[in-house]
């Protein structure tokens, strides 16, 4: 049976040992700190997506055409309705539509879109955003439903 | 170049900044933050007095900061021609060189953008096509900051979240009392009397009548909308450069440099001649903008 002094003795011989298993618990407690902050990290950082806002177009696209929104412009393409958002992906500005040279243009800082959303030019580097649209009306259509998200 | 250094320009911008406050007092009691461009819509076109009301706001506001920087460009010609603080030229008394020197510079040059915000805020609260795509672009470049940019926008705009609230609430009171606490040191000093600068009232009083506060409504076959004048060089800027070095990094460093040349420790000529450079940059981009 060993005495206390004996136990002592050794631990003066292998220090390095205590001090490993002392760091090793450290080392343990900050993995297991950051394993609990990373998801609470992750769940306060997160933003759900907005909910869909449902807006109603009581007119009807000619073919070729355009209806002007608040928050999209609705374009008739190969007689489908594509809804492309005015907000400009460069900072935020209404875009307007150029009727003649056919494409969206920021007037804050003259990005360009064509009408498919896509990015032609200026300093926005993101295409614009399309929402969903459904028809109202079956095979005679009387207005839409874009989906803003 | 005398008459300039020791104008009272600062007396002058004070006074045109109590007719601002007063008028926008006037005018906060018929605003409607719910309904902002309809509410600046009804001050302009129905309210009684409204539109003289919003014009005296808007250029006794614009007067105050113009004639701001008239009088930081002479307390500048003074430090930096002159070798001598302006308070010399004015008092003929000394100024004590305490160990708060730097503080109280620090305070000052931290004061004209405050000062610049407050005016870029009351361009926002019109909510018309200039004032709203402000609000947003101003939101965008702010949220672009690395680390801080969401808790500083969340202070200083959020528009998107909670409409005109915060830039209303920082318009009315935040800004105004930050800026008063920055200028509170330097203006405890100086006492400004309505009589002695008659002739700056009246200037106000007479463009308020004759000119009317701009509106721009909504309209979908526009393509060009400038930004308030004295961001239209960020506003060119920003076509060409990431909104974080446009927004935030390019002016910051003008706000370094002007530390640098009123401090007037160390550096000074470099520091100057940088400033000198970085106001021949903006003004070559707010040119181009204004013809564009």
């Amino acid at each position: 049976m060993k005495t206390v002094t004996q136990k002592a003795e050794k631990d003066l011989v292998r220090p390095g040992r205590r001090v490993f298993l002392a760091n090793a618990e450290l080392v343990v407690k900050f993995l297991a700190f950051f394993a609990l902050l990373l998801p609470l990290a992750r769940f306060l950082g997160f933003t759900p997506p907005a909910k869909p806002k449902f807006f109603e177009v009581n007119k009807v696209l000619k073919e070729g055409g355009f209806i002007i929104e608040a928050d999209f412009i609705l374009f008739d393409i190969a007689n489908e309705p594509i809804a492309v958002s005015r907000t400009c992906t460069h900072l935020g500005c209404k875009l307007n539509y150029h009727e003649l040279e056919g494409v969206l243009i920021c007037p804050c800082h003259k990005s360009q879109f064509g009408k498919d959303g896509k990015r032609l030019a200026g300093p926005a580097r993101l295409d614009l955003p399309i929402f969903t649209v459904e028809k109202i009306g079956g095979t005679d259509i009387t207005g839409y439903i874009v989906a803003i998200s | 170049m005398k008459w300039f250094v020791e104008g009272k320009w600062g007396a002058k911008s004070l006074v045109a900044l109590y007719l601002s406050v007063l008028s926008g007092l006037v005018l906060a009691l018929q605003y409607d933050l719910s309904v902002p461009f309809y509410s600046t819509g009804t001050l302009e076109l129905i309210v009684p007095f409204g539109a003289f009301w919003r014009s005296l706001h808007f250029f006794s506001s614009q007067f105050f900061f113009l004639l701001l920087l008239v009088h930081l460009a002479a307390v500048l010609t003074a430090r930096y021609f002159y070798q001598v603080d302006k308070a010399v030229l004015s008092s003929k008394t000394p100024v004590k060189n305490t160990g708060k020197d730097g503080e109280r510079w620090l305070k000052l040059v931290l004061s004209v953008p405050v000062a610049l915000l407050l005016l870029f805020t009351g361009y926002i609260l019109r909510a018309d096509a200039t004032g709203a795509s402000a609000g947003i672009i101003a939101e965008n470049i702010i949220v672009s900051i690395p680390l801080v940019g969401n808790w500083l926008n969340s202070v200083l705009f959020n528009i998107s979240s909670s409409g005109m609230k915060v830039v209303y609430a920082n318009h009315l009171i935040g800004l105004g009392v930050f800026w008063g606490y920055l200028v509170w040191e330097h203006l405890r000093k100086y006492r400004v009397s309505w009589r002695n600068n008659g002739l700056v009232v009246m200037l106000v009083l007479v463009v308020s009548l004759i000119w009317v506060a701009p509106i721009e409504p909504f309209s979908p076959g526009v393509f060009h909308i400038s930004g308030p004048w004295f961001f239209i060089g960020l506003q060119e800027m920003l076509r060409i450069v990431q909104p974080v070095w446009a927004g935030i990094i390019f002016p910051g460093l003008a706000l370094l440099l002007l530390y640098q040349v009123v401090r007037g420790r160390q550096y000074t000529s470099i520091a100057f001649m940088g400033g000198v450079l970085w106001c021949v940059i903006y003004l070559v981009f707010t040119f181009v903008g204004l013809f564009r």
